[in-house]
């Protein structure tokens, strides 16, 4: 970092939002102790960043995004810090870290556009409050609603609950604006839809931080419904439930939320509601809407899971699983601790979902890994599937994680899915882009290097 | 060590990473900084606990910024339940570490004053000891020994004393026999238990236990919430001294005047307020009831919520020694807690905490606001005067 940059980013955001205090870097560092998973903390370098800035509009992200471009500066964006993928450690000597929480402000909030605009350091509670009042809210709303910002939502391609229905956190962008690592700032039109050259909006999603700081984002916003019902089936065995689920979604009854637990994920999610092991598979499918017409919906839903062999549970444990579906992610206390879990997260088309299940669920019991498996978003496209695996927490654990990883990820490639559906890739999967994307990767780095030719926007990331 | 104490809070906080503990935080609504909320500070605690890293100005000062609300033990931590246990005593952690850093002698200049004022004046505001019971009206006679005695605490004697005169008033009104431990009250020790000055603190609590059996009491009450935990929790637990006394919140004392009968709440106060429930009372002590039943209780009273209340109501910002040593930060927290009363449309914000009514009567005036802070004990007397 150049000597002069402190003064220059004291004097543009002013000196309380600039900072090299060692609490301060220390804590947006990547070193262990880290709250980021511990298997990360083995993998990533240890490298404090050199300051933590805050800037409070986008005409600031620009000035210091152009400071730093000129030295060479490594910016490293931060949303909430959440990202289990190590998206925000920095692994370059010199970075600064920018910490976007301070423009947090709702700038717009359309009622007859059913539109947000708002800075991309805003939680989504914050969002929340000013457009529930109204009547509307914003249906994303993933595990990690508590602790990430829109921009961190939107640079991690995040996933909600509700993306059956609402569609994912890229699905809702109207339009968005970023902060391009020359310092130049990109405006794209507010519209669903345009003919005109390729939809940039879709460049940064996903892209974490890797090539523009998003500064702001208009997304669309839903009338809070009526009613929203969710209901529970329990079928003998995981096939079954499966093929059900797909009929639903091939039928296309504008479901909210279909999920589907096999009898490991079942029988956890079971004890977490207060339920008896189900030993079987769990159905799980949400409506929402105007009450009439979700009564509806679940006549006609009810009837094919029910010909299928469901068997009902009922709403209730629904209500009460939606009541607690935060619930689930948690650190432990030690008399729990005896494993350590990751996930890996894979999405694809419904014929290969249950060869995937079976190969995946393999790899696991070869490795000795309890796995608990569960079609998280199942639309009608295709479905995601997420498989929760333990590993002892010790030095072995974490060769075993590596290893797990890297049998899954070469399985799922082999099937033609993808590795990795909806968390933060950073650091952690980084090593598997290339396989991931095969000669996309190699566009990756061309548009990266033609964007970002000095390297600054959160280097190291993605594979990049 | 004393955070060693903490170790399995510590470790159990670090595996975790969801930061849904930021979500009611004052202070990092403040600074939006990574350090300022419950994960940061267990994080950092981590480092310490590891030796790789050690106290610092700059962690000194996170550190004391905290304002041990403990709001984070109830926005998401850990629910208590299997697989996940009880959640993080982060206000613990906080307070383990100030104690480390007062023991390696790093206190910082404006915490060391409050227990420097404790020790030369017995109050933390380093005003005249005998200038404590000034506020005590000259006709109020409080029996000399009796088995009841009402503990002032120091912000009602010296920053509030309208509260103590409140309290004293209601009490003579309602025929109570009780005394006040005058010269030998001495600072209950709270803000000193907050900052990790535990030795002063135990100097405090010695003296008045001492001085609590000299005079025969069996019932304590108290106005202030910090003399009420500290009383209640803090001697027995943290600095081994037993009172064998009982000691209640004066939200407590008053409820159960009212419903006795002893204490007629005739004149009608036509007002809306809302209640604001003051940390070391609330989320501290599960003390949330009683003041909002006494309050329901006045005539005339409308008494409304505030969109955080309860146990996710947002600190004052006064707690912890913030207000003293922080007092920009206190002071920005406050207004935030005020903007929140002010959404309801009352015009009286009622506490049972004088640090609360001082926060807010500052914030009040700072911003122009007519909103009018009022303890408990200052609304039953409105009432109870008509009688």
């Amino acid at each position: 970092m150049k000597k002069e940059l402190p003064h220059q980013l004291d004097r543009i955001l002013g000196p309380e939002n600039v900072s090299d205090t060692d609490v301060d870097l220390y804590c947006y560092s990547g070193a262990p102790p880290s709250r980021l998973p511990r298997l990360l903390g083995k993998m990533v370098p240890q490298v404090m960043p050199d300051l933590v800035v805050w800037p409070r509009s986008t005409e600031q992200v620009a000035e210091l995004v152009k400071l730093a471009n000129k030295s060479k500066t490594p910016l490293i964006p931060w949303g909430g810090g959440r990202g289990g993928g190590g998206g925000v450690i920095p692994v370059k000597k010199g970075s600064v870290v920018v910490d976007t929480r301070k423009m947090d402000r709702v700038l717009e909030v359309s009622e007859q556009g059913s539109f947000v605009t708002a800075q991309s350091g805003a939680y989504p509670e914050v969002i929340d409050s000013q457009i529930v009042p109204k009547g509307f809210f914003l249906p994303h709303d993933p595990a990690s609603y508590w602790s990430s910002t829109i921009g961190g939502f939107l640079s991690t391609a995040s996933a909600g609950w509700l993306a059956p229905k609402y569609g994912y956190i890229g699905d809702m962008v109207l339009s968005l604006e970023v902060v391009l690592p020359n310092g130049e700032v990109l405006r794209t039109r507010r519209a669903m839809k345009s003919s005109a050259g390729p939809n940039w909006n879709w460049l940064f999603v996903g892209a974490g931080g890797t090539l523009g700081i998003i500064t702001e984002a208009t997304l669309k916003i839903h009338l809070i419904p009526e009613e929203r019902l969710i209901r529970i089936f329990r079928f003998d065995d995981v096939h079954p439930a499966f093929q059900t689920a797909f009929e639903l979604a091939r039928r296309n009854l504008n479901h909210c939320m279909l999920r589907v637990s096999d009898p490991d994920h079942a029988r956890g999610l079971a004890s977490v509601l207060g339920a008896p092991d189900p030993k079987g598979s769990w159905l799980i499918y949400g409506f929402d809407g105007p009450s009439e017409i979700v009564n509806v919906q679940d006549r006609v839903a009810f009837d094919i899971v029910s010909k299928r062999g469901g068997e009902d549970l009922g709403t209730e444990i629904g209500r009460t699983w939606w009541k607690k579906r935060y619930d689930y992610f948690y650190g432990k206390r030690p008399e729990y601790r005896t494993w350590a879990q990751d996930v890996l997260t894979t999405a694809t088309t419904f014929e290969r979902i249950e060869p995937i299940y079976k190969g995946l669920k393999e790899i696991f019991r070869k490795h000795g890994s309890r796995s608990a498996i569960h079609l998280t978003h199942i639309l009608p496209k295709g479905a995601a599937m997420y498989c929760i695996f333990e590993f002892p927490y010790s030095e072995e654990g974490l060769k075993l994680n590596r290893e797990i990883w890297d049998d899954g990820i070469r399985f799922v490639h082999s099937q033609g899915a993808t590795m990795e559906h909806h968390h933060e890739i950073g650091l952690k999967l980084a090593r598997h882009m290339g396989e991931e994307l095969g000669y996309g990767m190699e566009m990756f780095r061309m548009i990266k290097r033609t964007l970002d030719p000095n390297n600054i926007m959160n280097p190291g990331k993605l594979g990049l | 060590m004393r955070l060693e104490k903490y170790s399995e809070d510590v470790i159990t906080c670090n595996t975790c990473g969801n930061n849904f503990c930021r979500i009611w935080c004052p202070v990092h609504d403040q600074t939006r900084k990574e350090s300022s909320f419950s994960a940061g500070l267990n994080h950092y605690a981590l480092g310490i606990l590891k030796g790789l890293t050690k106290y610092t100005p700059s962690s000194i000062q996170t550190i004391y910024q905290c304002t041990t609300c403990a709001a984070c033990r109830e926005a998401r931590c850990l629910p208590g339940e299997a697989p996940f246990g009880a959640p993080i005593d982060t206000p613990g952690v906080v307070e383990a570490m100030r104690a480390d850093i007062v023991s390696l002698k790093r206190t910082p200049e404006k915490i060391a004053r409050l227990g420097a004022n404790a020790q030369s004046t017995h109050n933390v505001y380093g005003e005249p000891h005998n200038a404590r019971f000034k506020w005590l009206p000259k006709g109020a006679k409080p029996t000399k020994r009796a088995s009841l005695a009402y503990f002032v605490g120091c912000t009602s004697a010296y920053r509030r004393p309208e509260i103590a005169e409140a309290q004293v008033e209601i009490m003579k009104r309602a025929g109570v026999e009780f005394t006040v431990l005058t010269g030998d009250e001495w600072c209950c020790g709270s803000p000193l238990l907050r900052t990790g000055q535990l030795k002063m603190a135990q100097q405090l609590a010695r003296h008045n236990a001492a001085s609590l059996a000299e005079k025969g009491v069996k019932k304590l009450i108290t106005t202030c919430p910090g003399c009420y935990r500290a009383f209640k929790l803090d001697y027995p637990n943290e600095l081994g001294v037993e009172t064998g006394v009982d000691t209640v919140h004066s939200s407590e004392f008053l409820l159960n005047l009212i419903k006795e009968g002893d204490l007629k709440l005739s004149k009608k106060v036509p007002r809306r307020l809302t209640y604001h429930d003051p940390c070391h009372l609330g989320r501290h002590m599960k003390v949330y009831e009683p003041p909002r039943e006494v309050l329901r209780r006045i005539p005339g009273v409308e008494l409304v919520e505030m969109s955080r209340s309860g146990k996710y109501a947002r600190c004052c910002g006064a707690g912890g020694g913030v207000q003293a040593a922080f007092q920009e930060l206190a002071s920005a927290i406050a207004g935030q807690r005020l903007s929140e009363a002010m959404e309801t449309g009352a015009g009286i914000l009622a506490t049972a905490c004088p640090f609360c009514k001082t926060a807010f009567a500052g914030a009040a005036e700072r911003s122009g606001s007519s909103m009018r802070t009022l303890d408990i004990a200052e609304l039953v007397l409105m009432s109870a005067r008509g009688g």
